[in-house]
């Protein structure tokens, strides 16, 4: 082997032995702590803001659904016997002094009648009903005993539901066809 | 264990930086040639290893490669900043006093490696001093392999060289 080399290879060895101090270690253990810790303070702030989201979202969920439709004390200014049963009436045409429900074709809408839903039970005279405008299909329309024959069986129409304290619609009014 | 696992764990970053650590500080000394630098720069690849884990990717290479060429970018963020420091008692001269003519063939070689220029002195550290393989080696100072042969040969012409003058007796 030549100089060279053998010189080289005491500087290898030399090279070898070398080592970092243990100071060094310690102070890349404790930054290795710290980021650590820092991560768990992170993911931990994360799931709390996670929860706070969550539970906002659960309590305006759990908030009242607002409708368009308004609840009156109508005026009785007519009976009307039902078709098929003589004995039973039911309010058909009530003023409705406040109430404010969008409507598309203002001079229709204020202008038709509510009429009796056949085969429903009549409001009581001081149970409080409510107005509901719906969209329904001519089918539907059939079906509570009203044919419309001259709609297109694809269209839907619009209508205003008086609707009683049970949830059961008791009169219907069409407005007009969408 | 997974890479992402082994430094998120305790553990295995302390087994990770036993087992590199030794790499990184002689490599950080042999070019700095000074152990408190070397310290610092070691310190600093780990702890930038723990703020970067991501940046290494198991599938392109070793991992002490890897650190090796952190190693080198600190190092030569340490050097441009210290060529702006102009020691007191130096003058300003940054290259290495060879020793006198009665001193020993290591010396006058540890001498002479210290002397090289940067480039061709970090080929010699890696491949003769710490015995890595050319594409270890290039794979740390992000080179292709030929250059680490074509420096490395260089180099030690200019280190054979200088022992060679020592022998002969002529002033190195």
């Amino acid at each position: 082997m030549s100089d060279f080399w053998q010189a080289m290879a005491i500087l290898a060895a030399e090279h070898r032995a070398a080592f970092a101090p243990v100071s060094v270690e310690r102070a890349v253990l404790a930054e290795f702590e710290a980021v650590r810790r820092r991560r768990v303070w992170r993911m931990a702030a994360a799931g709390a803001v996670a929860a706070l989201l969550v539970g906002g979202v659960v309590l305006i969920g759990e908030k009242p659904v607002r409708h368009s439709a308004v609840a009156v004390e109508p005026q009785l200014s007519q009976r009307v016997p039902l078709p098929h049963n003589s004995a039973a009436t039911v309010e058909t045409r009530r003023s409705f002094p406040s109430v404010r429900v969008p409507r598309k074709r203002k001079s229709e809408s204020s202008e038709e009648p509510f009429v009796a839903i056949p085969f429903t039970v009549p409001l009581a005279p001081e149970e409080r009903a409510t107005v509901m405008r719906v969209s329904l299909s001519p089918s539907a329309i059939a079906a509570i005993g009203f044919p419309l024959p001259a709609i297109d069986p694809g269209n839907v129409v619009e209508a205003d539901l008086l609707v009683g304290e049970d949830g059961r619609a008791h009169a219907v009014r069409i407005i007009g066809q969408e | 264990m997974t890479w992402s696992e082994t430094i998120r764990d305790r553990e295995g970053f302390t087994s990770l930086y036993r087992a590199h650590q030794p790499a990184v500080y002689r490599f950080s000394l042999s070019m700095s040639r000074d152990a408190a630098a070397a310290a610092e720069v070691t310190q600093d690849v780990f702890v930038w290893l723990i703020h970067h884990p991501d940046s290494f990717d198991p599938a392109r290479g070793e991992l002490s490669s890897f650190l090796l060429g952190v190693a080198r970018k600190f190092l030569l963020k340490r050097g441009r900043y210290e060529r702006r420091l102009v020691p007191l008692d130096e003058g300003g001269g940054v290259a290495a006093e060879l020793p006198a003519d009665e001193a020993g063939d290591v010396e006058i070689l540890r001498a002479a490696i210290a002397a090289l220029p940067p480039r061709y002195r970090e080929v010699v550290v890696l491949c003769d001093l710490d015995g890595r393989s050319y594409e270890e080696a290039a794979m740390a100072l992000s080179c292709a392999t030929g250059t680490v042969r074509s420096r490395l040969h260089r180099a030690r012409q200019f280190l054979e060289r200088k022992l060679k003058k020592k022998s002969l007796g002529c002033p190195v």
